[in-house]
Order: C-alpha cells, then sequence, then structure tokens
C-alpha cells in the first residue's frame, strides 16, 4: 500500500500548528508566490529565519522586517491580552535577528459587536508597551467585519527595526561547542491558555508568559558572541530547537532536568496528555552562545524580570547532525522532534 | 552411460556456511573414495568438484549429503553439472578443502548462503573443560558444531579472519587440531585454548574505581551465593548476575537497577533438574530448554510466594540452561544453582558489549566486573519464548535463532528490500532471493543509542548478506524514529518507500509464518496495545482478512474515546474512566476514593476527564483488545500504574491463572454503528463491573474476562466466514495480545469445537518484532502483483 504525503485538498487546523505540517503549508505557499532571496537580502525570505535581514543599497542601515498575526482566543487571558501578543511576538522575532526594535504597523479586523470597552483595553495595552520599549506604531489599518464571519478580533503588526551588529543573528550560525540558553520556563503560555479553556481550576499564578524581551536583551544582542537566537512561539521548545539544529547541521545536546519549568504547568501537560516541550511561549528565547560568554549572558539576563529564570541547559555537538537529543536522569538520550501536528500516540 | 567417469561441479545453497559443512564433505568423499575438492563461494554456497566419477556415484553422494548433514544446515537447492575439463592434478588422489572466494550469487536466484545463529556449547567441549589441559575450565571452548557464530562474524565468507577470533592465531596444537580431518575441530574457525585464546579478566568496585584482581571462578561463585551482584560480559552481550533466591538482594537490585518498575527478570539454572524443582515442566518445554539455541522459556511456578521478587505478580518464570563456557565453570564451583541473568543495560539504552561499556554500567551497582578481549560483533539479547504446555509462543527471536532466514519460493524474483519495523522490542529485516531475515532484538528505538543500534544492524546485515535494497518498507505511523529513518535512507538511496497498516504487517507476519501461498486466504485477530491504524485511529482489537496483498478490517471492538493517548496506557485508570463514560456511566460514582490511587493528579484530573468527554472532545478513538485488559486491571486494582511495556495486562493474567476452575461464560457481539459485528467491548466491562460491585473474587473475575474475550473472539471468526460464505485457509491470532496463554488457548480450544484450527505463530514472534518482517512478507507481493501487470 503505497502511501501519497499530504495530498488533502483543504487546509486544517493542524497546519496552523507550529509543527512540520505549517511548514509544508508555508512551502506550499511560498513556492506557488514564488518568493525568492535577493542580492540584497543578509538573511532572506528563503531562510525563514524570525525576521528579514536586508541591505538597501546605498543606505547605511540594514533593515530587519517582520509580520505577525494574531487570532487568539481567548481575547483576554491571564497574564495579558492580544494586544501584548501583537507588540511582543513582532517585537521579539525582531530581536532576536539583532535588531534594535523600532517602528511597528498595527493592522485591525474587528467583528461586529465587539465591545468599545474592550477595544479601549487592547488599544491601552498595547500603548503602554510600546512606551515601555520605545517602539512607535507608525501606521495602521482597521476593518470591522459582520458579525460571526470572523473570530472577535485579529490583529496584525509588522516591525522594522535596525541591525544593531556586524552580522545578524542567524539560525543556521550554532556550532559545536556553543553553550545553551534559555531565557526562563518552557510553555506557560499555551498551558495557561489550555488549562482556561479546559476548565482546569488551578489556585496558582499560572499566567501567560508574553513579553517583549526588550530592554532585556539588547546588551546580549550586541554580543557578537550570539550565534544563533529564535523566540520560541507556535510548537516551542521542541520546534525552536529543531529549527536550530537543522539550520546549522548541529545536534542540540539538552539536559532535562536543566530546563527550567514551572510544576503547575507540567502538571496540566500531565493532564491533558501534552508535551510540554511543543506547548508555545511568547516572551521567551534560546540563546546559542561561544563558551566564553557564558557568565555575562546570565549576569545579564538575570538583572532583568523578563528573563530572571534563564538556564543554560546544555551544548551543542556536532553529531549526530540535524538532531536534537534530551538527556534524560536514568541515562539515555531521547530524540526530540519537531512536533508533528496533532499528538500522536506510540506506546502498545 | 552412468559408468562414464566425467568431471562433475555440485553447487549446494542454502544454511551451509559455518555449520561445519564443508569438513562433512570431506570426511564423506573420503568415505565414498572421491577425489576433488569443496570450496565456500561467500554468497553462492559452497562448491564440490569431484574428478573422474561416475553419475552413480554423484548421485549416490548427493542423497548421502541430504540424508547426513549436520544438524543445521539447511540446504535448499543442489546444482549438478557435467564438465568437460581436464583433472588438476592437485586432486588426483585426494579430496581437500581449499580456500574461500567470494563469489555473488552466479545466475541461480537461490544463491544465498545464510550463517547459522550462535550455538551452545556442546557435551562434548564441556567435557574437554572437566579435562587437565589446555582447556581445563577454559570457557572459550568450543569446536565445529558449537560457539559464537552470528555474534562473532565481522563478514561473510565464514573464516577464521573474518570473525573476531582473527586476534588470535592459532597455537600449535589448536593447529594440529584444526588441520586433522578427524578432529572435532577440523576448520572449526572459533577453536581456541587457554594459550592461544581470548582471556577474561576479573574486576572488583574499591574505593569508586575498578581494581584489577587475578581471575578465581571459585571466588565469583561464592561472592555470588552472598549475595553479590557481578556484570558478565558473555558472548554476545553483557548480563547482571545474582542469587535468584535470596530474596533481599534481589529486591535490593530491582530498586538501583529498575527504579519502581516491575518487569520480571529471567534466571539462570544449573541443570533442568534445577529446573524441574522450581517449575512445571512439559516434555516440549525440556526439548526446547535443552536445544542448540538455549533460549529463555518462561514456565509456571509451583511456589509463587518464593519468586515474587523476581517476578511480581506474576505466575511464570522465564529460566534458561547454561549456554556458555562461563556458565558451567561457575556452577562447577557451586554458584547458586538459580541466578539472575538479566541484560545490563541502563534502562532505554542497549546492553554494553565493549568492557568500557560495562565499567559503566556496573558502576555503583555491581560487585565485580568480568570482561575479556574477543571483540563481540553483534550484540545479541538471549532469546525468550513463552510455554504453553504443548505450543511455544516466540517473544523475543534472536540469541541461538538470528540470523536464520525464513524463504518463501513466491518471492525469488522481488527485488531486494528493507524493512524497519516499528518502535518498540524492534526488529529490522532484510530480503533477497526469496529469503526473509529478520535481525535481532533491538528494543526500543526512541532514544539515540537504540536508533544507532537499528542502524548499525542494517549496515552489518546488508554487508553480510550482500543486499542493496531497492525498496524501503515502514510502519503507517508518521513519527515513529524508524519512519523517520526509513525517509532519511529512502531520500539519500533513492529508494522507494512504502508504509504498511500495523496490523495488517502482524498478520502478514503470520502469513509467511504459516507460509500461506498467494491464493491462500487468512483470518487473524491482531490484538495489541496500541498500533497506528488505517483511519489514524488507535487500533489493537481487529479481525483482519489477507489474501494476496488485500486485505480487509472484517471486525474490531466498538471504538472508545482514547482523549489524552499515551497517557492511557500508563495510567490504565485514565482508561478505564473512558470506558465508564463511553458507557453512559459516571466515574466518580465507581472509582470514588481510588483518584490518588488511580490518577497522577487525582480528582483534579479525573474531573478534566470528564469534562473534556462531556464537552465533546473527541480526537483519537481506539479499539484496542490491550487497553480493555489494561482497564480491568486497573478496575480490580492489580496494576495502576504501568511500569513496563504490557504489565497492567500481564498481571491481570497472573491473576486469572490463579483461579484454575473452568468458567462458562456469555458471547458478547453486537452490531455496531456502520452496521458490522463487533466484539462487545463495552458489555464486557458492564458484567465485569458488576461482578466487582459485588464482590466476586478477584481471581475469579480476570479468569471471567479472558475467557469471555476468547470466546467472542471466536464467534466472531465463525460468524465472519460464515455471512460471507468465504472459504479461510487460516484463523489465526497475532500481535503483542497473543502471549496471553489464557485467551490464546480459549479461542483455540473454543474454534477447535467448531472444527476449526487456530494457527499460532511458531517461528516468528506475533509481538512488535514481528513487524518488520510482515512488512516484507506484504510488501512483496505488492511490488510482485505490480510487476506482473
Amino acid at each position: 500500500m503505497k502511501i501519497q504525503n499530504e495530498n488533502k485538498e483543504i487546509v486544517e487546523l493542524s497546519h496552523g500548528g507550529g509543527g512540520k505540517r505549517m511548514d509544508q503549508l508555508i512551502g506550499f505557499i511560498s513556492k506557488k508566490i514564488g518568493i525568492r532571496n535577493s542580492s540584497e537580502d543578509l538573511v532572506g525570505p528563503e531562510e525563514t529565519d524570525d525576521s528579514a535581514v536586508i541591505k538597501i543599497r546605498n543606505t547605511s542601515n540594514t533593515l530587519v522586517l517582520t509580520t505577525d498575526s494574531h487570532t487568539i482566543d481567548p481575547v483576554f487571558f491571564k497574564g495579558g491580552n492580544i494586544g501584548d501578543l501583537a507588540v511582543a511576538g513582532t517585537i521579539n522575532d525582531l530581536i532576536v535577528m539583532g535588531a534594535k526594535p523600532l517602528y511597528l504597523t498595527l493592522g485591525m479586523i474587528i467583528e461586529e459587536g465587539f465591545t468599545f470597552s474592550d477595544l479601549g483595553r487592547i488599544a491601552e495595552t498595547i500603548g503602554n508597551l510600546c512606551k515601555k520599549t520605545g517602539v512607535r506604531i507608525v501606521a495602521g489599518d482597521t476593518k470591522v467585519m459582520p458579525r460571526g464571519m470572523l473570530s472577535s478580533i485579529v490583529l496584525n503588526t509588522s516591525g522594522v527595526g535596525v541591525l544593531i551588529r556586524e552580522e545578524p543573528i542567524k539560525d543556521s550560525n550554532a556550532k559545536p561547542g556553543d553553550i545553551i540558553i534559555v531565557t526562563g520556563t518552557i510553555g506557560d503560555h499555551g498551558t495557561s491558555l489550555l488549562s482556561l479553556r479546559e476548565g482546569l481550576q488551578f489556585d496558582t499564578e499560572l499566567e501567560s508568559d508574553v513579553t517583549p524581551l526588550w530592554p532585556a536583551l539588547e546588551k546580549i544582542v550586541r554580543d557578537p558572541r550570539i550565534h544563533s537566537m529564535k523566540d520560541m512561539t507556535r510548537g516551542g521548545f521542541a520546534s525552536a530547537t529543531n529549527e536550530i539544529a537543522v539550520k546549522s547541521g548541529v545536534c542540540l545536546e539538552i539536559n532535562e532536568e536543566k530546563i527550567p519549568m514551572r510544576p503547575e504547568a507540567k502538571a496540566i501537560c500531565e493532564i491533558l496528555g501534552l508535551e510540554i516541550m511543543e506547548i508555545s511561549c511568547e516572551g521567551r528565547a534560546i540563546i546559542i552562545a561561544d563558551p566564553s560568554a557564558e557568565q555575562d549572558i546570565i549576569q545579564e539576563l538575570r538583572k532583568h524580570p523578563e528573563t530572571k529564570d534563564a538556564r543554560i541547559i546544555g551544548k551543542v555537538i556536532s553529531e549526530p547532525k540535524k538532531k536534537v537529543l534530551i538527556k534524560t536522569e536514568i541515562g539515555g538520550k531521547r530524540i526530540l522532534d519537531k512536533p508533528f501536528g496533532e499528538p500522536i500516540p506510540r506506546v502498545c | 552411460m552412468s559408468l562414464e567417469k566425467k568431471n562433475w561441479s555440485i553447487l549446494v545453497a542454502g544454511v551451509v556456511q559455518s555449520v561445519g559443512f564443508r569438513p562433512f564433505i570431506k570426511r564423506l568423499a573420503d568415505k565414498l573414495g572421491l577425489k576433488g575438492y569443496v570450496q565456500n563461494l561467500g554468497d553462492a554456497g559452497v562448491k564440490i568438484m569431484l574428478f573422474m566419477a561416475t553419475k552413480e556415484d554423484v548421485d549416490n553422494f548427493v542423497k548421502r549429503i541430504n540424508e547426513e548433514k549436520p544438524d543445521l544446515a539447511v540446504i535448499l537447492d543442489i546444482e549438478i553439472k557435467s564438465e568437460e575439463s581436464s583433472i588438476d592434478k592437485n586432486y588426483e588422489n585426494r579430496f581437500l578443502i581449499i580456500p574461500s572466494e567470494k563469489k555473488k550469487g552466479m545466475g541461480d536466484k537461490t544463491g544465498f548462503s545464510a550463517l547459522p545463529p550462535d550455538i551452545s556449547i556442546c557435551n562434548e567441549c564441556i567435557e574437554d573443560m572437566k579435562r587437565p589441559g589446555r582447556r581445563f575450565e577454559y570457557v572459550f571452548t568450543s569446536c565445529t558444531n558449537c560457539g559464537p557464530r552470528y555474534s562473532a562474524i565481522i563478514e561473510l565468507p565464514y573464516d577464521r579472519p573474518n570473525t573476531s577470533f582473527k586476534n588470535f592465531p592459532l597455537c600449535d596444537d589448536c593447529l594440529e587440531e584444526y588441520i586433522n580431518p578427524d578432529d572435532r575441530r577440523f576448520h572449526a574457525q572459533t577453536t581456541c585454548c587457554s594459550v592461544c585464546g581470548p582471556k577474561y579478566q576479573m574486576f572488583l568496585w574499591k574505593n569508586n574505581k575498578w581494581i584489577k584482581r587475578p581471575l578465581n571462578w571459585r571466588f565469583v561463585a561464592d561472592s555470588l551465593k552472598k549475595g553479590k551482584i557481578w556484570a558478565v560480559m558473555g558472548i554476545s552481550g553483557t548480563h547482571f548476575f545474582l542469587d535468584a533466591l535470596n530474596q533481599e538482594i534481589v529486591s535490593k537490585f530491582r530498586n538501583i537497577r529498575r527504579k519502581r518498575s516491575n518487569k520480571p527478570f529471567a534466571v539462570l539454572m544449573d541443570s533442568i533438574n534445577t529446573v524441574k524443582k522450581y517449575c512445571f515442566v512439559s516434555p516440549e518445554d525440556e526439548k526446547l530448554l535443552s536445544s542448540v539455541r538455549r533460549p529463555i522459556v518462561i514456565l509456571p511456578v509451583k511456589n509463587r510466594e518464593l519468586w515474587d521478587p523476581v517476578i511480581p505478580s506474576l505466575k511464570s518464570l522465564g529460566v534458561m540452561l547454561p549456554y556458555t563456557g562461563i556458565h558451567h565453570v561457575l556452577f562447577w564451583n557451586e554458584a547458586p544453582k538459580a541466578l539472575i541473568a538479566t541484560s545490563a543495560n541502563i534502562p532505554g539504552i542497549p546492553m554494553p558489549i565493549h568492557p568500557n561499556g560495562v565499567f559503566k554500567v556496573a558502576e555503583n551497582i555491581a560487585y565485580g566486573v568480568l570482561v575479556h578481549d574477543r571483540p563481540i560483533i553483534q550484540r545479541v539479547d538471549d532469546s525468550l519464548i513463552r510455554s504453553f504446555g504443548k505450543n511455544h509462543v516466540i517473544i523475543r527471536r534472536s540469541r541461538g535463532y538470528v540470523p536464520q532466514p525464513l524463504f518463501h519460493k513466491e518471492f525469488t524474483d522481488t527485488p531486494n528490500m528493507l524493512s524497519v519495523g516499528a518502535e518498540e522490542n524492534n526488529t529490522v529485516s532484510v530480503f533477497k532471493n526469496g529469503w526473509f531475515i529478520p535481525s535481532q532484538h533491538l528494543g526500543h528505538i526512541k532514544n539515540i543509542e537504540g536508533l544507532e543500534f537499528e542502524k548499525t544492524t542494517i549496515q552489518h546485515l546488508e554487508k553480510l548478506f550482500d543486499i542493496k535494497p531497492e525498496v524501503i518498507i515502514r510502519d503507517l505511523h508518521p513519527t515513529f524514529q524508524s519512519s523517520i529513518l526509513a525517509k532519511e535512507i529512502a531520500e539519500q538511496e533513492k529508494n522507494i518507500e512504502y508504509s504498511v497498516v500495523h496490523h495488517v504487517a502482524h498478520v502478514a507476519s503470520l502469513g509467511l509464518d504459516l507460509g500461506i501461498k498467494k491464493e491462500e486466504t487468512i483470518l487473524a485477530w491482531a490484538v495489541d496495545g496500541y498500533g497506528f491504524g488505517a483511519d489514524g485511529n488507535a487500533w489493537g482489537g481487529e479481525l483482519i482478512f489477507l489474501r494476496d496483498d488485500h486485505w480487509e478490517r472484517r471486525s474490531s471492538l466498538i471504538p472508545i474515546n482514547y482523549l489524552g493517548g499515551d497517557l492511557n496506557a500508563i495510567y490504565p485508570g485514565r482508561m478505564l474512566s473512558l470506558y465508564l463514560l463511553e458507557m453512559g456511566l459516571d466515574p466518580n460514582e465507581f472509582l470514588g476514593g481510588r483518584e490518588e490511587e488511580l490518577f497522577r493528579h487525582g480528582t483534579l484530573e479525573l474531573n478534566y476527564l470528564k469534562k473534556a468527554f462531556y464537552e465533546g472532545k473527541r480526537d483519537i478513538l481506539t479499539t484496542s483488545l490491550g487497553r480493555l485488559l489494561d482497564s480491568i486491571s486497573a478496575l480490580l486494582g492489580i496494576c495502576t500504574i504501568r511500569s513496563y511495556r504490557g504489565e497492567p495486562a500481564m498481571a491481570l493474567e497472573g491473576v486469572a491463572l490463579r483461579y484454575e476452575k473452568e468458567i462458562d461464560t456469555d458471547i458478547f457481539i453486537i452490531a455496531g454503528e456502520d452496521g458490522t459485528l463487533k466484539l462487545d467491548n463495552k458489555s464486557i466491562l458492564r458484567e465485569v463491573l458488576e461482578m466487582f460491585l459485588q464482590r466476586e473474587p478477584v481471581d475469579f473475575i480476570a479468569k471471567w474476562t479472558h475467557i469471555a474475550i476468547a470466546r467472542s473472539m471466536g464467534e466472531l471468526m465463525l460468524r465472519t466466514e460464515r455471512s460471507r460464505k468465504q472459504q479461510i485457509d487460516y484463523f489465526g491470532i497475532t500481535g503483542g495480545v497473543a502471549y496471553n496463554k489464557i485467551i490464546s488457548l480459549e479461542l483455540s480450544r473454543f474454534l477447535k469445537e467448531q472444527d476449526v484450527k487456530l494457527s499460532f505463530h511458531n517461528n516468528i514472534p506475533p509481538g512488535d518484532a514481528g513487524i518488520s518482517v510482515g512488512q516484507l512478507f506484504f510488501i512483496g507481493r505488492v511490488i510482485n502483483n505490480e510487476n506482473t501487470k
């Protein structure tokens, strides 16, 4: 029975899950459009990095550009709202390329019936974050759709920054010998939202980790000893680490007990039957750097509340290439794959 | 014309390497006064040239070859040709064994020489070890009839320089034996002695270091008696040895080694008498235990309490008899007569085969370590077989079996193939010219170490048998490590990639095991814990019809919500709750007070399950028989957390076996939503629940469960056949639940009453270890049909 790969006719929810299936969707669209790199790109669209980095001819600044759309439900959750996601998500994508975030555009599509009160809250959130990070919203667009044609509100932000270092920080630059750092506990955002949705009443402070990582990462981004950086969003820790491993052609070897996780997040995942390493974060980054930078990075990260739980969790080795290995307590190194789409059972 | 003397070439194909075939031919030729030579041709088999012989001579010679060949030789084909060449002066008056030549199959499709598995030490060699001289207590003693083979061979042809004995050039005495045609060690590639052969070294753990000590077998035996643990590097792997009847030390060992796992340990016993002292042994069991393959055989114990620390909650013990010199020497030196002999591996990692690995794994566990200097080329675990009294089911097909191939003549023209199996208890298989060759046990391959073992085994088998696959076959499961590996290999080697539905591969493996023909039909229950279904659901209780390359799912259990996926396997209380919810019942009502026992996160978790279920959350459904057994095990309080594969269901069977009387039950079949008949798992659970509430004895309920399931399975098979008025050639059972003695035997008995024979596996494991060879068989047929279009 020859099995054909992915010849279905409709886009499914799992295509948006941030794993291998989403890669397939993106690949399909890119191919149809004919997306190509150009000679002025330092990091072009074909590299599918967090942002594009472009040196326009006859200018001194190197532009860093990205875009992000947000359709979260519920719009207001513990720890933030869709406005937080819209600002933090885009800014973080610029930062992890080595850019200082400068401008945002803001597109809003609002469902008829959405209250001005809620809209106001979201707008204020956006405003506060911009003030905090020094980023300006310089252009925007709004649309309203009839009731029922859209889920509450959809936001899109495009971000522009400038490169503040010699070379962009690319997913493909990790080198054997490098240390791997994670800036805080993983899986908080997705787990917090799921627990709300699933009605798991918890007397805890588990909330979304959504936050911009600027100016927390400013000093670190300027450090040339940083080789790779990625903010962990859809697909979580597993997705981000695998992207780096594959694009850099190396192996990421990680110590399981070193990965910071909140016990409540772990417990909820255990109840829901989910793998915490595949759950989205919205204010966490992975940093891969030369080992000589270890002390400097950790000290700097610990100074800021957004990154105070940062930890060194492993190191980059050369073999087996393009794989992420998790060293377990008992011994033995588990292979951590990029999430597929929906979780599939495997235990007999 | 038969008196005319000519020169003849005789090509023998089959398993004719490293079974002492050439020495046998020489002795026979000498006896018959024939002149010429015999030569090993690698892949092409063995070639015999006879000079100036009559046709009658040749026919007689060939007849006696077939009648008197060595035990482990398998002759598939003998091609005889007369030649008009002139006689070679070298062989005018004698018959010789001449040096090997590696040749590919010489245009003959069945040209394929396998090599035999590792063979347990023979009685003559044991006697040699008792006599004073250079083989006294020399544990590496072997001859042409016994010794390491697959674990020691680097490549074919089977000659000493191609084995790990190449590091040990023969001393004069050994050489003399080697060239003497009348000696038992004539051309024995693994021969050696204390002068020229490999040696053991002994180390003790002192002050956090391994300190070398002079080797002393009595010392080792004494310390085992005193309750010490030893790590021993053997012929194909490493074991931990300790006194099996020292309950205290066994419990302590279990805590260090397996940290809360109840997985049973295997036991090495000194003699068949000791086995009979502790276990019930049928004549077939005895034959199997004493065979040259020396597997571990799982037998019912007489005294459960005595063995409880070794086999928690179970009623059967895996025992094996000594298979290599070191076992005998330890027992002669009065080591305890029952030793736990368990694979010395860090859980999730294949056992070490280099001394460095042995030292590492033994740190902080073993008192002493025994390592030797003969490299182990292939890691091979002990084989494991469950006894059903008269029949035997292979659980793990490894030492003593691998790499024995299976042959099916339908496939002599099929292109070369490689299959990568599934994920747990995995094997890979290679295929060439009608020969199916399963690998040894690879274990769980989710860790990188397991995946490496799978990769190197593939490379080794392809090199050994000179197979370049054109086709790669994998399980339908998209994220198994083996599936990912298959995709990588297919891309790299530009091979075509196929997938096979898990339970279809199980049934196909049964088909190969039975040697079924192209047009024959098989209707089999493929029952286990989980397999990726053709519809993406969690299958595990499937009645599958197979004919040629066409399969149908004729029946199954009723699908049950599988919210949480794998969690339901590890915490059977969850599966139980899902069952209760599907049955329209409130789990709180029946499991109230047991939340902490059954759920990792207690009441919170149960409440979430309920809420999610009532909200209609339904991603994947399961029809697994394994999960039904697990649920009942949890309900009855027998096993609530799975600490090793199959534990809840195995423990349930262990309890069921305590109830020895016969039970009569109803049959539970129902018309499903899609109109086909289904096995009514819900009603079975409902009855069990009622019995449980009425406080019937737990062992009775457990036994009732097995009988009800088996009868319902049997009835469904019969009704399926009758409703289609179709001739079914074979009725079978396959999948991991086929290890369940009560279900298998009851199903067999039930069908027999209707004059229907139930076919069991006998050469291939019914569990996931059989998947890879089943994948080959199924796709082999697919390809054959594609090619004939």
